[in-house]
């Protein structure tokens, strides 16, 4: 099988797999692809540095690259490389023997209007202070609530998604986010107390 | 932020000249975690129908005529052993599945009563099919120190001032004694009666279980005499001893009043 570059960027995950097989040139169309995405999901759910974030990173590359031949094609192919950064990560948790403290959530409006939504908290009118008070939070939480919060809401991954990515049952994933919902909404609430007897 | 990322990973790959693992490691990984559960499996039913034959060859209708309350009773004769064996061997099937493709997927509430419920359907068929029986003979047989971790029967039914006692028949002198050697390998008179109930006949070179009364250190008489059952194989170790039964190579099963019973040259 051949594609030219276009057909490559425009080819799903899945077709490319072959292709890598038979020429590791090929993976950085993979690369290409997930970069940008892994490097955010793992700041979100991590307390490392950019450096550190782009360490682990490559380690993930690497064992997509080199695991290649245990994709699963009953398993979407994001969900795997999800999977894999999810696992890399607790592994250097578990290196570091540090508590996840989240440095850097990046949130843009939409996703802060869709959580305020979601949960049903109150609506700031300045969406700098909605988002600010959000990221807060989401940093306040457990691990397993903030994994749960960032890849339904921020990754937006379906719950099926998110049970292939940190293998849990989909009715472990449900009940852990409407846990981590009920959470995310208490510490919200908590911590903005006082805005609301202000406004 | 990622800089080069991408040039510097593909640099790193041709430089270490890393390659995908064959797929042949993963399906062999996939096929240790099956066969390793699935033996897990068969051993668990085996001990499924090892906790039947115990349970099922616990002489329940007898309990309250051996000085010891239904709980008492219970507690005294359980295998444990069994029991740890089958629970430790659920936890390996468990983890297995866990870890297998699609093993995430199912919860614990779910994978655990399928593993309990199949192991009770296979080790039913285990057991129906003799291997509880046979098994627990070949391991009563040769396994050291058998009595003391997987079988409590053999210490339950080994109290004769209790009016239990349990051993294999050594000898026959007539129809109202027989010579029976217990788990210390003490020799004992049994005195057998009109009243004797009989649930199976008594062989020379066979196990049983006798409720009675012990009537002198070293003489016993019995009100019920049963099978050997679970346990019993222990005992067919003293056939090889020659302190014992000098002479069981050279017995034959023949015709007699109660039915089949082993004559033995003297």
């Amino acid at each position: 099988m051949h594609m030219d570059p276009q057909e490559m960027d425009t080819a799903k995950d899945e077709e490319l797999i072959p292709l890598i097989l038979s020429n590791q040139d090929h993976f950085i169309y993979v690369v290409k692809r997930y970069k940008e995405k892994l490097y955010r999901y793992i700041m979100r759910i991590s307390d490392f540095s950019p450096e550190e974030a782009e360490d682990v990173l490559q380690d993930v590359f690497l064992k997509v690259y080199l695991n290649l031949n245990e994709f699963d094609t009953g398993l979407k192919f994001s969900s795997w490389i999800y999977r894999i950064a999810h696992n890399q990560v607790i592994n250097e948790f578990r290196k570091k023997k540090a508590r996840p403290q989240h440095n850097a959530i990046d949130l843009d409006d939409d996703m802060a209007r869709q959580i305020a939504s979601n949960l049903d908290i109150e609506k700031e009118t300045d969406q700098i202070i909605l988002k600010e008070s959000i990221v807060r939070t989401l940093r306040e939480l457990d691990a397993k609530y903030r994994e749960v919060m960032v890849l339904r809401f921020l990754e937006e991954k379906s719950y099926e998604e998110i049970s292939d990515i940190i293998k849990r049952p989909s009715g472990t994933v449900s009940s852990l986010l409407n846990q981590a919902k009920k959470e995310f909404k208490k510490v919200y609430l908590r911590d903005n107390k006082h805005k609301s007897y202000v406004g | 932020m990622l800089d080069n990322f991408d040039q510097k990973l593909l640099d790193k790959i041709k430089n270490e000249q890393l390659t995908p693992k064959p797929r042949w490691h993963f399906l062999l990984k996939d096929y240790v975690l099956w066969s390793a559960g699935l033996l897990a499996f068969a051993f668990g039913s085996l001990a499924t129908s090892m906790l039947i034959y115990v349970g099922l060859n616990n002489n329940w209708e007898v309990y309250d005529r051996l000085n010891s309350s239904l709980i008492g009773f219970i507690l005294l004769t359980l295998p444990y052993f069994w029991v740890a064996f089958f629970a430790l061997l659920v936890v390996v099937v468990y983890y297995n599945v866990h870890h297998t493709k699609k093993g995430y997927k199912y919860p614990l509430a779910y994978i655990l009563p399928v593993i309990f419920v199949s192991s009770i359907f296979f080790g039913g068929i285990f057991y129906r099919a003799g291997f509880a029986e046979m098994v627990d003979g070949i391991l009563g047989e040769t396994v050291p120190y058998y009595d003391r971790f997987a079988n409590p029967h053999v210490h339950f039914w080994s109290h004769p001032e209790y009016g239990r006692l349990m051993g294999i028949v050594a000898e026959k002198k007539d129809m109202e004694m027989i010579i029976v050697i217990d788990i210390e390998k003490q020799a004992w008179n049994v005195r057998l009666t009109e009243e004797t109930e009989m649930e199976c006949p008594v062989e020379v070179g066979f196990p049983a279980r006798i409720i009675g009364k012990m009537l002198s250190e070293s003489e016993f008489e019995a009100f019920r005499i049963m099978p050997g059952g679970p346990g019993g194989g222990m005992f067919k170790r003293y056939r090889r001893d020659p302190r014992f039964m000098p002479h069981f190579e050279q017995c034959q099963p023949v015709p007699g009043p109660m039915g089949p019973e082993m004559r033995c040259m003297e």
